[in-house]
């Protein structure tokens, strides 16, 4: 099975949310802004690596999990992929896509044009993780869903 | 195994004249021929993203269609990124993004037709846009068949 989180940019919340189900960020409180700074991929992924699907590792029960950016074309990039995948005689079923963008407040969506469109890092960042603190347990909350429903908790 | 994706916003009219072109379907610009093209104007808005299949090249590739709005780079990298997760290789993905081929005439078709459903006019202009891009299209088709 292959779980892709899927945001915006590959940059933030898919970041966050695949780094609570591979367990690297803790599901009783709040991370500090460097635990998730230092996650792979955060706030890192550039403008013209938005599409590429990049792997973050297999989880307890086998399952690959990706991050993976689709614009503000979600469905449609989603739609690329399935097709893509049927006609290429391999079974979609076992592909999952998450998506987080739901999850990201004001904050993580300023935070991110300031730092990944602007290259306000500096300002940009640590706005990014405030938005994200906010709303952590909303992430865990989301990844044990998806954890649940695959059987995969 | 190669795929060969044309993409344009809709998927249905660069997309499907290039494919056209691949395939020896359309040699020169003939309005009645394009028009009967398959999925030619057809491809529904819900189904922007899909893939379809058109035919097969005298080297086998495969040829689809797909609608990608302005999003064609990140469906390119999102494609060839699955091709390697499931090791297709790097060939499994050739993906032409079109847009850059349409012309001022052909935006204004593609806008009467889509959004204003003015099909007369929509057409009319439509088709003097193809006219235009057609020698820079066939030249770009035909790199494509000579490449891979």
């Amino acid at each position: 099975m292959k779980i892709f989180y899927c945001c915006y940019g590959s940059a933030h919340s898919s970041v966050v949310a695949a780094a609570i189900h591979l367990g690297w960020l803790p599901e009783d409180r709040v991370p500090e802004l460097e635990e998730i700074e230092k996650l792979p991929h955060y706030d890192k992924t550039a403008s013209a690596e938005i599409g590429t699907p990049f792997f973050m590792g297999k989880d307890r029960k086998g399952a690959e999990i990706y991050i993976i950016g689709m614009a503000s074309q979600r469905l449609l990039v989603k739609n690329a992929i399935v097709s893509f995948l049927q006609h290429s005689g391999v079974e979609p079923e076992d592909v999952i896509f998450v998506d987080a963008i739901p999850l990201v407040n004001l904050k993580t969506k300023i935070g991110g044009i300031l730092s990944r469109r602007m290259g306000l890092v500096s300002v940009g960042r640590p706005l990014t993780i405030r938005g994200i603190q906010e709303r952590y347990f909303d992430f865990v909350k989301m990844v044990k869903e998806v954890k649940r429903a695959l059987g995969l908790l | 195994m190669s795929n060969v994706i044309y993409s344009c916003y809709y998927g249905s009219y660069l997309a499907a004249v290039a494919a056209a072109l691949h395939l020896g379907h359309l040699k020169e610009f003939d309005r009645e021929k394009i028009e009967c093209l398959a999925y030619f104007g057809k491809v529904e808005v819900d189904r922007l993203g899909w893939l379809y299949f058109i035919g097969e090249d005298e080297k086998g590739r495969k040829i689809y269609i797909m609608g990608a709005k302005k999003v064609g780079k990140v469906v390119e990298r999102a494609l060839k990124g699955v091709a390697r997760i499931y090791n297709m290789g790097e060939e499994a993905v050739v993906f032409v993004d079109l847009l850059p081929y349409g012309n001022f005439l052909f935006s204004a078709g593609c806008f009467l037709l889509e959004r204003l459903k003015l099909k007369g006019v929509g057409d009319f202009f439509l088709m003097m846009g193809i006219k235009k891009s057609f020698g820079k299209l066939r030249v770009l088709v035909e790199n494509i068949k000579q490449s891979g």
